[in-house]
């Protein structure tokens, strides 16, 4: 579908988010401006500027998706999601007292080792990529949806990655950090304004919270399936085939079409299925209960996962470095939560409101591009089609300009995080430590162009990818959460609360986790195609036996080396308050009227 | 090397001082640390280990009681059918609005207590401002 009003409200947003940048252009002629906006970032404006970096395609289209498409179990995105800001309170001041550029700068300082730096250079990059993929994914996604056409001889979906690609950069090496916290900031505006309206026309469209969420669950939840002949008539364990499942879920109209096309001989067939109860197979799976997307013990790593990745993660950690001090880095946190709390709870009002009110607002039984006997294919879409079917196309242009906003804001400040690693984690202290300002700045530019670059260039490539009825960008970026929660976070508290760790310890407890979440992320994708692969305990979520072991691995490292004789400085640094204090008296003076005493 | 961002340097008064005498200020400017070669004079070693100790305990505290809440709702849903099937609001059960919307709220009451106890503790066991403003202005 081609929509004029959607591209106009996207390049509204582009020509608002260059603008910002250019007025603040002349802020990033040092690398402290430009990686980090001079430290100059107050708490309120820092914390939309972190709820803007945070939710990104991921949290805007993906919660609300991954709610229509498993019911209780998405929401646990949701409160995962929010839930890692509390680990990032108890490591905020401190982190941001210690006064680095970036988690590898923070790691190496702390133990005063280079080979630290190395490690955690490759995990951030690995972490950034892992995450700006499913960003890109969601900006072609959004793109196909409301443009539905491509340019340059690119298909829609990948007119929307170059199209974001090409804005983000821009306005990243134009504006630097400081450019990037204000356009973040109002991005979040934007998206949050946006699911407040949208719940406020759901609700004036008569939706009821609990109402609904009672009327959707008399039923079994309906999950689209694609299946073989074969696969369709087979019959189960208990005697009852495929095709007789999907009669107790399908409308009489999709019903008849699957078998108009087994009459036809066809040999692929879409159709819904229920789903499958895997806490209790007893019960009839439903929307309000758990247990259709998680074991028991895969909600467990799903939360442990989604609490540890959060702090974990390179853009959001870099956030606190740009604050003014600890304290305020605290405080912005608390913020955080609260804003968080508030958009996650609109974020699975929209998911619920959209498995309630789609099948009303577009007719029953709809099997198209879009749709499977009415219930949506990809789950990312759901708050899109949502917005279209109650407010036409304004207001899905307004949702299609929050979706890109996500996804900028959270691409910008990925871009930001991988460049400042490469820049002054690798260019000024490997490369060429003695280059200038102007140098320095210039290969951060070229770092950031780089990085989105190679983003780009995977994201067109994972529409081949097929994750099936799950939803594919909260799952990616799960993949992310897991490497940083099994890698960096338990590295983190070790530093920050455990003096006697040392840099070996932290270095051994980095790679482990970091290899053991790979390996297990990487062994659940191959078993998805390959039957014979063993299967992952814990599926995507490999925080909950990776980052134990990371932390079991550098305690028994650390104790078996010597105790680390150069910790109290940076002890002293993260924990004291010297410098605030003095800041404080500092502008206390110099705020006083001349001549008082 | 590299950078020098001009926020560090060190106040030093308070706790370690004799009572009734004048505190003793002392401000220079160092390099940020970054290159491993603070000289600068910060709060003593001795009250920072005590603030860390005691935020610390106290943050341990906090993760442990959000964390058991976090895990005993995927539990109860195991132990009580009540939990996941009994509607109290019209299709909603307890564990729906727990995850929902009553977890959240912990988050944030969390937050808000804890981020209140670490601000006191590092403003009653770290420096005093205050005295250096007095000593200042006199």
């Amino acid at each position: 579908m081609s929509n004029t009003l959607a591209l106009l409200a996207v390049l509204l947003l582009t020509g608002a988010m260059l603008g910002t940048s250019w007025a603040v252009r002349r802020s990033t002629s040092t690398t402290l401006d430009f990686y980090l906006a001079r430290r100059q970032i107050g708490p309120s404006l820092n914390a939309s500027a972190i709820c803007g970096d945070y939710f990104s395609a991921a949290s805007f289209l993906g919660v609300a998706g991954a709610v229509y498409a498993s019911g209780l179990d998405g929401i646990w995105f949701a409160t995962g999601f929010a839930a890692g800001f509390l680990i990032l309170l108890f490591l905020a001041a401190p982190m941001r007292r210690a006064g680095q550029f970036s988690i590898p700068d923070f790691l190496a300082n702390r133990f005063e080792d280079q080979r630290v730096r190395v490690a955690a250079v490759v995990i951030v990059q690995i972490v950034i990529l892992l995450y700006l993929v499913p960003q890109m994914t969601a900006s072609g996604l959004v793109w196909e949806v409301f443009v539905g056409k491509g340019a340059g001889g690119l298909s829609a979906y990948s007119t929307g990655i170059a199209v974001s690609t090409i804005a983000i950069v821009t306005q990243a090496i134009v504006g630097g950090m400081k450019g990037t916290t204000w356009n973040q900031a109002l991005q979040f505006g934007l998206k949050f304004f946006t699911v407040i309206l949208v719940s406020m026309i759901v609700i004036g469209h008569g939706f009821s919270y609990p109402g609904d969420v009672a009327r959707i669950s008399d039923e079994p939840l309906a999950v689209p399936a694609q299946l073989s002949r074969s696969d369709l008539l087979a019959p189960d364990a208990h005697g009852v085939t495929a095709l007789q499942r999907a009669r107790s879920v399908m409308s009489e109209r999709g019903f008849a079409a699957v078998r108009a096309k087994l009459d036809g001989g066809a040999t692929r067939f879409e159709v819904l299925l229920p789903a499958r109860n895997k806490l209790d197979p007893r019960r009839t799976q439903s929307f309000a209960e758990p247990g259709f997307r998680y074991t028991f013990w895969q909600q467990i790593a799903l939360i442990v996962t989604l609490m540890l990745g959060t702090a974990g993660l390179p853009h959001i950690v870099n956030r606190y470095f740009t604050t003014t001090t600890g304290r305020a880095a605290r405080t912005a946190t608390v913020w955080v939560l609260a804003l968080a709390g508030a958009f996650y709870f609109l974020a699975v009002l929209l998911g619920i409101a959209a498995r309630a009110e789609l099948p009303g607002l577009l007719g029953s039984g709809i099997t198209n591009g879009d749709f499977i006997d009415g219930v949506v294919r990809v789950p990312e879409k759901a708050l899109l089609l949502l917005a279209e079917g109650l407010g036409g196309r304004w207001l899905l242009s307004l949702v299609s300009a929050a979706a890109f906003a996500a996804v900028f804001s959270t691409v910008a400040g990925l871009l930001l995080a991988a460049a400042t690693s490469w820049g002054h984690d690798v260019y000024e202290q490997f490369i060429n430590p003695h280059a200038s300002e102007r140098a320095r700045v210039r290969f951060g530019r070229v770092a950031v162009t780089a990085t989105a670059v190679v983003a780009a260039a995977i994201g067109m490539g994972t529409p081949t990818l097929d994750f099936a009825n799950v939803p594919r960008v909260a799952l990616m970026v799960t993949w992310a959460f897991a490497v940083a929660g099994s890698a960096f976070t338990p590295v983190f508290l070790l530093a920050v609360w455990w003096k006697r760790t040392t840099a070996t310890g932290a270095l051994a407890g980095m790679v482990v986790g970091a290899l053991l979440a790979i390996a297990m992320i990487g062994l659940d994708v191959i078993k998805q195609s390959v039957d014979s692969v063993p299967s992952v305990p814990f599926g995507s979520f490999p925080a909950l036996a990776a980052a134990p072991c990371a932390v079991a691995v550098a305690i028994g490292v650390s104790l078996a080396g010597n105790t680390p004789d150069h910790v109290a400085d940076w002890w002293v640094r993260a924990h004291g308050t010297a410098i605030e204090r003095r800041h404080a008296l500092l502008s206390r003076l110099a705020a006083r009227p001349e001549g008082s005493a | 090397m590299g950078c020098m961002e001009p926020e560090t340097g060190s106040v030093r008064g308070g706790r370690d001082r004799a009572p009734g005498s004048a505190p003793a200020v002392e401000v220079r400017f160092v390099s940020n640390g970054r290159d491993g070669h603070d000289d600068a004079e910060f709060d003593s070693i001795e009250e920072v280990d005590a603030v860390a100790r005691s935020l610390r305990r106290v943050a341990f505290q906090y993760a442990f009681v959000v964390v058991t809440i976090f895990l005993s709702v995927p539990l109860l849903s195991l132990l009580s059918p009540w939990w996941t099937t009994a509607p109290i609001w019209g299709g909603l059960t307890p564990n729906f609005l727990m995850v929902a919307v009553g977890l959240h709220v912990i988050l944030v009451l969390a937050a808000l207590l804890y981020n209140r106890v670490a601000s006191r503790s590092e403003d009653e066991m770290l420096g005093r401002p205050e005295d250096i403003l007095e000593w200042t202005d006199v």
